[in-house]
């Protein structure tokens, strides 16, 4: 790993201003590229609406300010760091390493008052340089599929009507735990790095729900990958079983990361930490930290759109741990407790090049030669110089992706089950239902009243 | 492969042994599996998605489809065999941005993450027909009713399965129809190709292929099957490319290989042709003097045999006798000559004497070629007279070989024409003199040349088109061999009919051939350009479907005499006749003072009569050149 700080830092102090000028034209260079590319107009929609005219009429100057404040502070304190893109010498050096990518799929069912699940965890193990035909490996290392009208109920032991918070939860834990079944492999099989597809550690809160339901026995088994595994309801409510999986992950040692394609929302949670962090050191007034937060949330910028204009090409942050389980305040009661134990995500936005924005990494502290794995994440990136992410997860993506065609006959499947159930019952009025839920239109000859 | 295909449905092999008289033979259910049909599908063709490896262009592919048969409601299962005609191939997983990249930065695929091994193989098959039951050798291959089914597989038969789906029943006849083994599949050496003889040799052939694409090879390996069924052949060859079987003769122990030089001679019956020649070789001439040609044609008798180059002679002694007596004013000279002015004889006489010349000069060239040291093995003859003595050239187990070269287009035409017309002539009146025979015409675009080539300076183009639409009917079959099909004429080509298509690279000799060839699909052409040497598509009655095949070489039929000719060695070795070259040296040294004064005087001489022609006035008074 390469530190730059100190370097920018000597530069500025032999420099002078000089060096500032050419910075934050640099800056206003990105931010000016970045607007003809329209990346800013939702920002500059959020300050016309919200903002006196002075503020939008100094739209880019304003900008450039705070970008170049926040790039300074990133120098100043030794939180940038520089990655040398040298794939000629680089990929020989990884010969003979194991890296596996991580991409979750999930079927897109459709069925009106029915839900069912179908999540498959495809894995692309590769190992750079090898000749051999074990170079890449495809492997679908987790299947789940819920059925709803199934007696044992395979996935979840109960019903709940937000489908999508199921599906997300579920999904989360699958990834997690391929993950682990892949760190946890030894001798020759032993992996060098996990990278997953999205973040490694998720905000649980939202599924602590006093009715979410709890895993079946056996779809908790299947996740901890542990055959005698035996838990209590408790412990098979998402927010116990995903800490579980995360903690025997961890415990692996195996450097695992999960690298964050998209960032959505407003709120700059990344810089916000990294402020509260030089505040809490006393590096940094509360006043002036207060000041560009303020700024920085009033033009309505997110990590990544801000990082995009203060970090250059191959540069990253220095990680620091973000905890991700949002304000305690939020939390349900009954699992405060529990949420407190997850871990925070070792945390850094790293910008493998000019053309694209910086994506977020995540990583369990203590994770050994981090530095590595984003070099990893840098080269493997750089091969798609124009899309700017890990081309392993473009592979495992596309490779994961649940197929319409799987997820129609899913639905199919579904949709008979349902009309047995429903003319096994013999009731007429059940029967009538089932089939307006399979037809799913009012008017229909199916529907027309009987005498 | 391991992996086994379901057996067929029992009553499909009921109904097999109902129709074939004997037990089905259960070996389908043994071929192994190479992909499964995906998209849309037709009773022409079907893609599948094929196993990485276990299948190439070209190959013989099968597949099952239950088919709707008259009697309501029933089905009966088919093997719909096919072609398979081309492949795309494409890995998903490897983006272009990627490969960019890897590019740009000189790093291997392998030495990254990225991924290489997930090729996505899709098949397209031409469907050539269904067989019943398990006997793909069935008598006839039925056109498919009912299209084949996504999600079917695809079978890879075994070699003697696919070598009976080739010959059909010809297998099961005693004795076996005469075939003409002309290589193997391309795509599997295993199974042999052959053509039906009978279809070659009354339905004519066109072996098609540009320079060096392999067509003497085919056309030699047809000739040597037609010689071992001791076929009479015909062969006009005008560059020697075949001489090499009168070299290898020991080969063929029954035949008689014999090579004949062409000597142009003058009948009544092909008076025709000869006096169209000395028309066409000679200069352009007036009415008047077409009209004295004529003339002597029609007064000048001709005798039967007789050399084309004495009766030219005969004609300008005859110009010359009228010339005279037109001098003399003499009166017994005929009416219609009465207003014939001595210029327009002159030129006539002029003309017929550069015709004579001509000839003479390519007899010469001919007897010059073949007096060549790399010859003097051979014993050329001088070919009969095809009109008086055809069964000299025509008998069987005898191979008549028309050395041409040295002869120009035209010549060769007239020669082919004479030759050709007279021994149809022969077979179509049926004299009885000569058995069937086949004719083999190499550079066959110089003698059955399309309408924009010129085709009314070709005299053997209306023979050839006799030939090859009557040809049938008298047991006169027809081998055209052409590097340029495009320049064939096109009426005629098209009514060969089986092809043998090897390389050809230019656009148009392959739209050309596509619009010839119904059965040629457009998957079909595109490949005619990436054939090897040797490789390329036959189709036509002379095989049950169009095939891909690698022409067997013979290299035992390879001429010592007449090879590639090494031109760089030939160059380097040479020297001049020494004796030329002393002669030269004489008159250098001796001739050479004399003739340097003499032309030094000679350049005095010169420049004053110019000096002198300056000084006189122009007869125009003065009119000078504007510039």
């Amino acid at each position: 790993m390469h530190s730059i700080g100190c370097l920018l830092r000597s530069q500025k102090d032999s420099g002078g201003i000089r060096k500032d000028v050419a910075k934050s034209g640099d800056i206003r260079e990105r931010i000016e590229a970045r607007i003809s590319q329209g990346e800013f107009l939702a920002s500059m929609l959020f300050v016309a609406g919200k903002q006196s005219e002075e503020v939008q009429d100094s739209f880019v100057a304003n900008l450039s300010k705070i970008a170049t404040s926040v790039r300074e502070l990133l120098e100043n304190n030794n939180l940038l760091e520089k990655l040398p893109y040298r794939p000629a010498s680089y990929w020989p050096s990884v010969k003979g390493k194991t890296f596996a990518f991580i991409d979750g799929g999930v079927a897109n069912i459709d069925l009106p008052s029915a839900a069912p699940i179908g999540i498959r965890v495809g894995s692309y193990i590769v190992r750079p340089g090898d000749e051999s035909e074990r170079r890449e490996r495809f492997n679908i290392e987790l299947q789940l599929v819920d059925d709803l009208y199934s007696a044992s109920g395979f996935l979840y032991d109960d019903d709940f009507l937000d489908i999508a918070k199921l599906r997300d939860a579920a999904r989360m834990v699958s990834e997690v735990a391929a993950a682990y079944r892949l760190a946890a492999l030894s001798g020759d099989e032993q992996l060098d790095a996990v990278v997953l597809h999205g973040p490694l550690i998720n905000p649980v809160a939202p599924y602590g729900l006093e009715d979410f339901p709890a895993f079946s026995v056996s779809a908790c088994r299947k996740l901890l990958n542990d055959e005698t595994w035996n838990g209590e309801e408790r412990e098979r409510q998402f927010v116990s079983i995903y800490l579980e999986v995360l903690e025997r992950l961890r415990s692996t040692g195996t450097p695992v990361v999960g690298a964050v394609e998209r960032s959505i929302g407003r709120d700059p949670v990344f810089t916000r930490r990294i402020l509260d962090r030089l505040q809490k050191s006393k590096v940094l007034k509360e006043k002036d930290a207060k000041k560009l937060e303020d700024a920085i949330i009033a033009y309505g910028l997110n990590d990544a759109s801000l990082l995009d204009v203060v970090l250059a090409e191959d540069e990253y942050v220095t990680p620091i741990p973000v905890m991700r389980q949002g304000p305690e305040n939020k939390w349900p009661e009954e699992w405060k407790r529990k949420i407190r134990e997850y871990p925070d995500a070792l945390t850094t936005y790293i910008k493998p090049s000019a053309l694209v924005m910086p994506f977020r990494v995540e990583a369990f502290e203590g994770i050994s030669d981090f530095a590595s794995v984003l070099e990893l994440i840098l080269h493997t990136s750089r091969l798609l110089p124009s899309y700017g992410f890990p081309v392993g997860l473009d592979i495992v993506d596309k490779f994961a992706k649940v197929p319409s065609w799987m997820s129609r006959s899913v639905k199919g499947q579904h949709q008979v089950v349902l009309l047995k159930k429903a003319l096994e019952s013999g009731d007429p009025r059940t029967v009538a239902f089932a089939k307006r839920v399979l037809a799913a239109r009012g008017r229909d000859w199916l529907f027309r009243p009987s005498v | 492969m391991d992996v086994r295909a379901p057996k067929l449905k029992s009553a499909a092999k009921k109904k097999s042994e109902k129709t074939t008289g004997r037990p089905a033979e259960d070996q389908s259910h043994e071929w192994p599996r190479i992909g499964t049909v995906v998209g849309e599908t037709s009773t022409g063709r079907y893609t599948f998605i094929l196993k990485n490896l276990q299948g190439k262009l070209g190959d013989i592919v099968a597949t099952r489809v239950e088919v709707p048969i008259a009697t309501g409601g029933k089905k009966e299962v088919a093997t719909v065999w096919g072609r398979i005609t081309s492949i795309d191939r494409f890995n998903p997983f490897f983006p272009a941005e990627a490969a960019q990249e890897l590019a740009n930065e000189n790093i291997k695929l392998l030495d990254t993450v990225l991924s290489g091994s997930r090729d996505h193989l899709e098949a397209e098959v031409l469907i050539l027909g269904t067989t019943f039951g398990d006997d793909p050798g069935a008598a006839q291959l039925s056109p498919l009713t009912y299209p084949v089914k996504p999600s079917a597989e695809v079978l890879y038969p075994p070699a003697d399965d696919v070598r009976r789906l080739l010959t059909g029943e010809d297998d099961k006849k005693t004795p076996p129809p005469p075939k003409l083994s002309i290589g193997s599949l391309i795509a599997r050496s295993d199974v042999p190709v052959s053509l039906s003889a009978r279809d070659i040799v009354s339905r004519h052939l066109a072996i098609l292929a540009m320079t060096g694409g392999g067509k003497t090879v085919a056309a030699r390996r047809i000739i040597r099957e037609l010689i071992e069924l001791a076929y009479p052949l015909v062969i006009f060859d005008p560059h020697g490319d075949y001489l090499g079987f009168f070299e290898k003769r020991a080969l063929f122990p029954k035949s008689r290989v014999r090579v004949l030089f062409p000597s142009i001679r003058v009948r009544q019956d092909n008076l025709g042709v000869i006096s169209d020649l000395i028309d066409k070789m000679g200069k352009k001439l007036t009415d008047a003097q077409q009209q004295f040609y004529y003339y002597l044609l029609s007064n000048t008798s001709a005798t039967d045999g007789q050399k084309a180059v004495e009766y030219i002679q005969r004609l300008i002694d005859h110009a010359d006798n009228i010339a005279a007596k037109k001098r003399k004013k003499d009166d017994h000279i005929a009416d219609e000559l009465a207003d014939t002015r001595s210029g327009t004889m002159n030129a006539v006489k002029r003309s017929l004497e550069f015709v004579r010349d001509n000839l003479r000069q390519m007899e010469s060239n001919n007897a010059r070629l073949r007096s060549q040291s790399r010859f003097k093995e051979y014993t050329f003859e001088e070919m009969p007279d095809p009109s008086d003595a055809p069964d000299e050239i025509v008998a069987p187990g005898t191979v008549s070989i028309f050395y041409l070269a040295g002869y120009d287009h035209l010549n060769q035409s007239a020669i082919v024409s004479i030759v050709l017309e007279a021994l149809f002539a022969h077979r179509s009146t049926l004299s009885g003199v000569i058995p069937p025979f086949q004719a083999v015409i190499e550079e066959a675009h110089n003698f059955i040349p399309s309408r924009q080539e010129g085709t009314d300076e070709t005299p053997s183009l209306p023979t050839i088109r006799k030939v090859i639409t009557e040809g049938r009917k008298f047991g006169t079959g027809l081998v055209l061999i052409s590097q340029r099909p495009s320049r064939l004429d096109e009426t005629t080509l098209a009514q060969c009919n089986s092809f043998l298509v090897l390389r050809l690279v230019n656009p148009r000799d392959k739209s050309f051939v596509r619009s010839v060839m119904e059965n040629l699909s457009e998957s079909d052409a595109n490949i005619l350009q990436a054939f090897g040497r040797g490789q390329g598509i036959v189709s036509g009655q002379a095989v049950r479907f169009p095939l891909l095949v690698q022409v067997k070489f013979d290299a035992d039929l390879v001429s010592e005499a007449i090879g590639d000719e090494d031109f760089i060695t030939e160059a380097r070795a040479w020297k001049p006749d020494p004796q030329r070259k002393a002669n030269a040296e004489i008159f250098k040294r001796n001739m050479n003072k004399d003739t340097q004064k003499a032309r030094s005087d000679e350049n005095e001489r010169t420049t004053n009569d110019r000096r002198n022609a300056r000084k006189r006035p122009s007869r125009r008074g003065g009119i000078k050149p504007d510039f």
